[in-house]
């Protein structure tokens, strides 16, 4: 693998400092009173887990749309680059510098809510599990999106759906399909960890990450092995 | 032979190619060519005749809706990947990344390539003293002007050497400088064993580096044929342009105008026809010539016999372009000599 691509979407992304600056404020002032406020513990999860994964999905969905129409992203294809390697390189540039813009957000939530040791610890994989999800969602979006309006409405409905899923708006029944399914959910970590954290407790058990984990493995194949066609959807004119 | 061109053959094939849009409007074809190494084959014809469609299809770009095309001595058809790195392929339109600077994205576009291919990329500095980009190659793509970011494309096109280019509309927002260099790399990329196709409405470039001319028309080519060929068919076809004061009275029509002044009976006066003054606000007389320039004095005395008054006189030598009006039939002056285009 080159990293050809990892390399100039981080080298973008720096040289964009006002949007980076926006990036990293933007969620801090979101979270802020929410953290500082002694908002219920619920509810701020629910929020930060929908504000953080909704931040990685359309951070994938809407430069991807806009390089299709602006034509440098078809120009990375007809170069024969591999598709699956740009993708790849791309779900992980976007991954780390979500990652990053987020952490101080992440630190507030956490260090408002006195989260112990377990909570610290479990922040950076749940975190990355979520992003890397978002992402590759938001390159799914992007496939079927028409215009770029249309893949910020399309991500969004999605990922509301898939925070529901994941036990973000409810508590499943135990037992219930809808708790088997939230099991395997990628955001469900993340949700978890903000609830252990914005209650200042250690985190539940039960939230193991495995089942999240290999979901995002068999998501992140999937994504790859079809990287082609995602691709040649995004990128192709007309759309 | 260029290493990059695999063996002998044609590096384009194209037979019974075509393509169809989803609308079910035809973009090109069918049409079947070839083009062999070192040869330098410029497409044109109108906007809208298929040529930026050809160029797509021969890029990868696009696929044949109807029959086949071979790139580089291989079958277009399931991945192309392998192939694409080899062709060099510079889209009508400067597409970059607006933050990186000029040199960046040479580095990012042309590295993608020779990442894959592993070969060439040692000239990129020639190119961009060539192009005359050394004092923007700091500056964010964003910056450049519209002319700027098209020599940029080209460096990142032809910085690797691909045996196949494929260039469209290249010589758009190019100073003579840009072009100059275009056209001596394009020459070198052919001498080597490479092959180029241009698209372009520019007949006086193409008719100083083309060794051939596909001329495109509703999809279709309705001319191939050498260039020295081409100019050969066109000798003789002077055109001298009259244009008057003011507008011509009504009844100074076509037939008008023959029986009033019998200029077509001017020894060498072909055809005559009428048109709008260079400035848009008047009226010419265009007369195609079988003698060159000879039958001017006694156009001019006829005209001035009849009290018109001459602004300006133009006498043009035959060149390229005038097979537009040959082949899409507007003047017809060239018509009858040229072949109609293939019909499926």
């Amino acid at each position: 693998m080159s990293l050809a691509v990892f390399a100039v979407e981080w080298r973008i992304a720096l040289r964009r400092r006002r949007l980076m600056a926006f990036n990293v404020a933007t969620p801090v002032l979101l979270v802020a009173p929410l953290a500082l406020g002694g908002a219920p513990a619920y509810h701020a999860s629910a929020t930060y887990a929908v504000l953080f994964v909704l931040f990685g999905t359309f951070g994938s969905t809407i430069p991807l749309l806009r390089e299709a129409d602006t034509g440098p992203l078809r120009r990375i294809i007809l170069s024969g680059f591999p598709e699956p390697a740009l993708v790849v390189e791309r779900m992980i540039a976007g991954t780390t510098l979500d990652f990053l813009q987020l952490l101080p957000a992440m630190v507030l939530v956490l260090g408002a809510g006195r989260a112990g040791v377990t909570v610290w610890t479990a922040v950076v994989p749940a975190l990355f599990l979520a992003l890397l999800t978002a992402n590759l969602v938001g390159l799914w979006v992007a496939a079927f999106a028409a215009s770029m309006a249309e893949g910020a409405l399309l991500a969004a409905v999605l990922s509301l759906f898939l925070l529901h899923g994941s036990g973000v708006f409810r508590t499943p029944a135990p037992g219930s399909l809808g708790a088997q399914i939230e099991m395997i959910l990628p955001y469900r970590p993340l949700h978890e960890v903000f609830l252990a954290g914005a209650q200042g407790v250690a985190p539940q058990g039960g939230w193991d990450m495995l089942p999240a984990t290999a979901v995002l493995v068999l998501f992140l194949l999937a994504s790859t092995a079809l990287s082609s066609s995602l691709l040649e959807r995004i990128s192709a004119t007309p759309r | 032979m260029d290493a990059g061109t695999g063996r002998l053959g044609p590096l384009i094939l194209a037979e019974g190619m075509g393509y169809r849009y989803r609308s079910g409007r035809t973009g090109l074809g069918p049409v079947s060519f070839s083009v062999g190494p070192g040869e330098i084959v410029t497409a044109i014809g109108p906007n809208g005749s298929g040529k930026s469609t050809l160029l797509r299809l021969l890029a990868t770009d696009l696929r044949p809706t109807v029959g086949s095309l071979s790139l580089l001595n291989e079958r277009v058809r399931g991945s192309v990947r392998r192939l694409r790195p080899r062709i060099g392929y510079a889209p009508d339109s400067p597409r970059h990344f607006a933050h990186l600077t000029a040199r960046e994205s040479v580095r990012f576009f042309a590295g993608l390539r020779r990442s894959r291919d592993g070969r060439g990329g040692a000239c990129v500095s020639e190119l961009f003293a060539a192009f005359g980009l050394e004092e923007v190659g700091d500056v964010p793509v964003s910056e450049l002007s519209f002319g700027m970011r098209r020599k940029l494309l080209l460096v990142e096109t032809l910085a690797v050497r691909p045996p196949l280019l494929l260039l469209d509309e290249p010589t758009v927002g190019l100073d003579p400088a840009g072009t100059r260099a275009l056209e001596e790399a394009v020459r070198e990329r052919a001498a080597a064993g490479g092959a180029a196709m241009i698209a372009t409405n520019d007949t006086r470039a193409a008719s100083r580096w083309a060794h051939r001319i596909l001329f495109l028309h509703r999809g279709l080519i309705a001319i191939d044929a050498p260039l020295a060929e081409l100019l050969h068919r066109l000798e003789g076809k002077t055109t001298i342009e009259i244009e008057i004061d003011g507008t011509l009275r009504p009844d100074y029509d076509r037939e008008r105008t023959r029986s009033t002044w019998e200029l077509e009976t001017v020894p060498g006066a072909e055809s005559v026809r009428r048109a709008v003054s260079s400035d848009g606000r008047g009226e010419a007389i265009v007369v195609q010539s079988t003698r060159g320039s000879a039958p001017l004095p006694e156009l001019l005395t006829r005209l001035l016999t009849e009290g018109i008054s001459i602004t300006r006189v133009r006498v043009r030598e035959p060149e390229l372009g005038d097979l537009f009006h040959g082949v899409t039939g507007e003047p017809p002056e060239l018509s009858a000599d040229l072949p109609s285009p293939e019909r499926p």
